[in-house]
């Protein structure tokens, strides 16, 4: 499994995330609101693998909601493409931050990207995307980032083949010494 | 430096690519002719079918529990409501009963047929969990396999509760009333006036335009579907009750607000009425007449008695 690339394992991750939106977060609303999984991890996505790598994964991301959701197709890859990108530049001037900061900066992405989808929603005069109750759910989406930010951010690495920087740097201060 | 500029251009070159990918999906849908992204849906919703309605079955009696202990209070409040509500419901089955005969014997009388009632129907399970915030669609546990198409109205025992919109082999996805996207054109059944019914989004009452100022509309009056030619519902589907009617001096028209009848909450089953409208041919009335050819002079009678 080590030797199977990021794509695979990026597929792999997106059809998890999609079978437990589906199967069980639909099922479960807190102040009658469904987590999307796909928005939490393109944050992280971004966050992890910079705005590069951060696009293509959260396009992946938009794609696979754009399959499951009943609004314009391309409307969801385009707006998690920008979450993708956003949280890969905003990465990149907080690169040092600790387990706690980036899990609360996930948290506003997550909001962010709500917000974008609202505003994607009111550029193409969708109305039953501008009247959801948006700040409950951004709320409520922040929060389940918070929540499920150590969990998506280990997916996400394992997924993009990315190691967590204390091992890449201990694995290169054994090789130097 | 070359080479940070050269990595800044492959980046914007991927998200430029990418967003126009999108625009490009965004454009294909709105022109309606995604008939591969539909394909691509439907596919996904039937292999994904199975896992909701294991979601539905896993997570219904925790759901339950936890709705049972959370408004306890507002279940008993509906219960004593219910009970009322059934001794009411029981005293004038008899009178209903009495005067569906009646109607039936006058509709014999008139040879005409109860469209509605003779239309044939799919009953099926609903999974009532909307899988977007975004949205707010139901799924049925069936498809075109059992005859279900784009378009057709979907009701519950008490009224209209939508439309389908997406439908694969064993699953079919549907627009609720309350949708701002749903329409459909309607008869406030006292007057006979037609209108248009609106949704408005979750949890608020739709809206009926096109009533004309004139026009007397009363709350507590019954709206049904006016299946005018072409619309994709049958004449006399119950919508709702009107709740209010505000005139509006500026459009020259009256809003009516209409309480839908069908209760969009507890939906468990359906019924999918299999109708598909009798679209008549479109009338061409701008083009001009064809002139007639003129007639071909008579050939004139040989003299008599000429050259023989």
């Amino acid at each position: 499994m080590a030797s199977s690339g990021p794509l695979a394992r990026s597929a792999l991750l997106l059809v998890g995330a999609v079978v437990i939106h589906v199967g069980l977060l639909s099922h479960m609303t807190p102040a009658g609101v469904v987590i999307d999984p796909l928005v939490v991890l393109a944050a992280v996505g971004g966050m992890v693998g910079g705005r590069g790598t951060g696009a293509s994964f959260g396009a992946g991301c938009g794609l696979a909601t754009d399959l499951i959701v009943h609004t314009p197709f391309g409307m969801s890859l385009l707006v998690l493409t920008l979450v993708g990108y956003l949280s890969g530049i905003i990465a990149e001037q907080i690169a040092s931050a600790g387990r706690v900061a980036r899990a609360a900066i996930a948290a506003l992405l997550a909001a962010g990207g709500i917000g974008l989808f609202a505003c994607a929603g009111w550029l193409l005069d969708l109305a039953h995307v501008t009247e959801a109750p948006i700040v409950r759910i951004a709320i409520v989406t922040a929060l389940a980032a918070l929540v499920a930010h150590p969990l998506a951010e280990r997916a996400v690495r394992w997924a993009l083949v990315i190691r967590p920087r204390i091992v890449a740097d201990r694995e290169g201060r054994s090789r130097g010494g | 430096m070359a080479r940070r500029a050269g990595n800044r251009r492959r980046l914007w070159l991927r998200l430029g690519l990418l967003v126009v990918t999108a625009i490009a999906l965004l454009t294909l849908d709105a022109r309606g002719s995604g008939g591969v992204l539909d394909t691509a849906r439907g596919a996904v919703l039937d292999i994904l079918g199975p896992v909701r309605s294991f979601g539905d079955w896993v997570t219904g009696p925790i759901r339950d529990a936890w709705r049972g202990v959370v408004s306890y209070d507002d279940l008993e409040a509906e219960n004593a409501e219910l009970r009322g509500e059934l001794a009411e419901a029981e005293a004038s089955i008899l009178r209903v009963g009495e005067l569906e005969r009646d109607r039936q014997e006058l509709l014999a009388l008139l040879g005409a047929r109860d469209t509605v009632q003779a239309i044939p129907r799919v009953t099926a399970r609903v999974i009532d969990a909307p899988i977007s915030n975004f949205e707010r669609t139901i799924e049925l546990a069936k498809g075109h396999r059992d005859g279900i198409r784009i378009g057709m109205p979907v009701e519950s025992g008490h009224g209209l509760v939508g439309q389908v919109v997406q439908v694969s082999p064993n699953w079919s996805r549907v627009e609720l009333l309350t949708d701002p996207n749903f329409d459909a054109g309607v008869r406030i059944v006292r007057s006979g006036d037609d209108g248009l019914v609106s949704g408005r989004g979750p949890d608020r009452d739709l809206e009926v335009s096109y009533i004309e100022l004139e026009t007397v509309v009363i709350p507590g009056e019954t709206v049904v579907t006016s299946g005018f030619a072409g619309s994709t519902f049958p004449s006399g589907l119950l919508v709702g009750t009107v709740t209010d009617v505000v005139p509006d001096a500026v459009r020259g028209a009256q809003r009516v607000t209409v309480h839908p009848a069908a209760d969009l909450t507890r939906l468990r089953w359906v019924q999918v009425l299999l109708y598909e409208p009798d679209v008549p041919e479109p009338v061409i009335v701008d083009r001009e007449p064809e002139p007639e050819p003129e007639p071909e002079p008579a050939p004139e009678p040989a003299p008599e008695g000429g050259a023989s």
